[in-house]
């Protein structure tokens, strides 16, 4: 009854990973069709008359100055994330070490972030960041910063929590201050939930198109601007070139998820105290 | 010289909670000092406070002659066991053990040579590589320990180190910590609920209850001597027996009244005859109850035995109350049964009713 049960499972999870990967599928499949054939026929894989081979990837490479793009949104995504999780995690600690009216509405704050949409905030958010200079890249990071906390500190938050307070207290008595006993012992501590911030805001800050566009738009292109400057006057859009751009921006996401995967270990602080 | 003087201190937390109170003592060089007391009576925001993990509310303490209320944990040359271990569990045994003296930049040679010698003591250099979590608990209990003997510090504190361990694994690690305080000759602060590890430890007991210090003396004087009936209600398993009762002038001695009964007693003194006639609590051993004997037979009745092989507990009923009596092997009678026994009267202890002060 039970192995019945989870063969149906296994079966109910495989259809659901069908659906979500076949968008993938049809992207990358499409990349390789030659660009007439791709509105015409979405769906048929790539046959001799349709397959364009590498036509795509060379006409979207020379036309978007991928290179660049990659290189600001690499910049962009690396920086934000950094900040993002040290930032963060060393807020979070203080925050859920520290007990007073002052970190809890700290918290409540951060929290409350994470439910204001994105285009609530949009435009005062521009025309701050025009005034106090953030729009350029290094700029853009610091939003991001703002933009990332939320979820991040509530993450972080969670898991403090369930560090003993015992071993920050023998770390203080073998010879840590505060900044110490963060960095030696604490964070160390946080990887799995380290790892977790850094795909989830590496995920959407690579892929976010309108954020970068409004604030850094008309001077930096990053990978989603690039691509989406393949849509031409008039409603022309170069399918073939937008699709292989689009598995191009995909591929170094996917790289960091795997290598990331088999660090996210649970239980890693099993073992410090009893049990 | 690395004595510890308390001077008034006193532990009031934010919400007016009075956790310490008042304690004042002076612990020599080199003595094991045990703190003992139930839940909740202080022993650990005491031992907390002189590790500078809690602030002091009031008084002042002092290591070797320096006052260190204002002074943080890792400059107070303390080392601390704590009862969860916590050992840094991303790092192997040996880093865990290493931390303290990377973090005193000390150089690497000497690192790795009094890491090993801990270890060595400990019996755990074979375990050097592991990760706490590959570890047993007596094992992750023998590192907490090398971590703190590495340093050589001035004070060992240890916050109910064995709590967490079996029944076996305590005893045996009960006697190491004995040994370690022998070879190391340092100044040991050892907090614990259990009276069987303060009485097998400690050079001197300090019993604790509602922040308050009750007594401080050595093990043999705390059992014998008693300072009030809580204390000796605390230290001895199983514990003292309490009756109530009166004292009166006997022909040649006192004499206790347990209901009808007349007990003689040699205990004398200007206290108890202030009670003469009053109700006072009195306080028997049970090993000084036995079930053979000469004088003043009393009758009760056989509830329970239990036999632990090298000695028996019976369990008697006498006058309402519930007495255990310590004997060297079990009744031949019934539960259920009448049976006599014998309280010798030189032994009892009275006690104020009220406020429980020793009065013989």
């Amino acid at each position: 009854m039970k192995k019945h049960g989870s063969k149906l499972i296994f079966i109910l999870l495989l259809a659901v990973c069908a659906i979500f990967l076949f968008p993938v599928f049809i992207v990358v499949m499409n990349s390789f069709k030659s660009k007439f054939y791709i509105s015409a026929e979405p769906f048929k894989l790539p046959t001799g008359e349709t397959f364009a081979g590498l036509t795509n990837y060379i006409d979207g490479l020379s036309k978007t100055g991928f290179f660049s793009a990659f290189i600001t949104s690499l910049f962009i995504t690396v920086c934000s994330v950094g900040a993002i999780v040290l930032f963060t995690s060393m807020t979070a600690w203080y925050i859920t070490r520290v007990k007073n009216k002052f970190t809890k509405l700290t918290y409540y704050a951060f929290v409350f972030s994470m439910v204001v949409p994105f285009q609530m905030v949009m435009f005062t958010m521009v025309k701050t960041a025009n005034v106090l200079g953030l729009d350029n890249p290094w700029g853009l990071i610091v939003i991001y910063l703002g933009f990332g906390a939320g979820l991040s500190v509530f993450m972080f938050s969670g898991f403090v929590k369930g560090i003993p307070i015992e071993i920050e207290e023998a770390a203080m008595i073998d010879g840590c201050g505060p900044i110490r006993t963060f960095f030696l012992v604490v964070f160390p501590l946080m990887k799995p939930t380290t790892i977790t911030v850094a795909i989830i805001n590496t995920m959407w800050i690579w892929n976010d198109y309108l954020l970068p566009y409004l604030v850094i738009g008309s001077d930096y292109k990053t990978i989603p601007i690039a691509i989406q400057y393949l849509r031409g006057g008039y409603g022309s859009i170069d399918m073939g070139a937008m699709m292989a751009m689009l598995v191009l921006s995909i591929v170094p996401v996917v790289i960091f998820y795997l290598l990331c995967q088999k660090h996210i270990i649970k239980g890693v602080v099993a073992g410090a105290v009893k049990g | 010289m690395s004595s510890i003087t308390l001077k008034g201190v006193s532990k009031i937390f934010e919400d007016g909670y009075k956790a310490v109170d008042s304690f004042s003592m002076t612990i020599p060089d080199k003595e094991f000092i045990v703190l003992v007391g139930p839940s909740g009576c202080g022993k650990s925001t005491t031992l907390r406070m002189i590790a500078g993990l809690e602030t002091v509310s009031e008084g002042e303490i002092y290591i070797a002659d320096r006052l260190v209320n204002n002074i943080q944990p890792k400059d107070r040359d303390i080392a601390m066991v704590f009862q969860s271990y916590a050992l840094y569990p991303d790092k192997t045994v040996y880093k865990n053990i290493a931390f303290s003296l990377e973090r005193r930049k000390m150089p690497k040679n000497e690192i790795a040579r009094r890491v090993h010698e801990a270890a060595k003591i400990l019996h755990i250099e074979h375990l050097l590589d592991r990760k706490p979590k590959a570890l047993s608990g007596g094992q992750r209990q023998r590192v907490a320990l090398g971590r703190a003997i590495v340093r050589n510090p001035a004070v060992f504190l240890f916050d109910e180190p064995l709590s967490n361990l079996d029944a076996k694994l305590r005893t045996q690690m009960r006697t190491e910590i004995a040994l370690l305080h022998k070879r190391l000759g340092t100044t040991f602060i050892y907090v614990t609920h259990d009276q069987t590890e303060a009485m097998t430890m400690g050079d001197k007991i300090v019993v604790m209850d509602g922040g308050v210090v009750q007594q401080a003396d050595t093990p043999e004087n705390l059992y014998n001597n008693p300072k009030n009936a809580f204390v000796a209600s605390f230290i001895g398993s199983p514990g003292m027996n309490f009756l109530e009762g009166t004292v009166e002038k006997g022909k040649s001695s006192l004499v206790a009244l347990i209901g009808g009964d007349a007990v003689p007693t040699k205990k004398d003194s200007e206290a108890l005859r202030s009670k003469q006639g009053q109700n006072v609590k009195i306080g028997i051993r049970p090993e000084d109850i036995s079930l053979e004997g000469t004088v003043a037979p009393l009758k009760g009745i056989l509830k329970v035995q239990e036999n632990l092989g090298s000695e028996a507990y019976i369990y008697i009923e006498y006058q309402n109350t519930m007495l255990t009596a310590k004997a060297p092997h079990i009744t031949h009678k019934q539960s259920g049964e009448e049976i006599t026994f014998y309280i010798n009267g030189d032994k009892m202890h009275f006690f104020d009713a009220d406020s429980g002060e020793n009065l013989s």
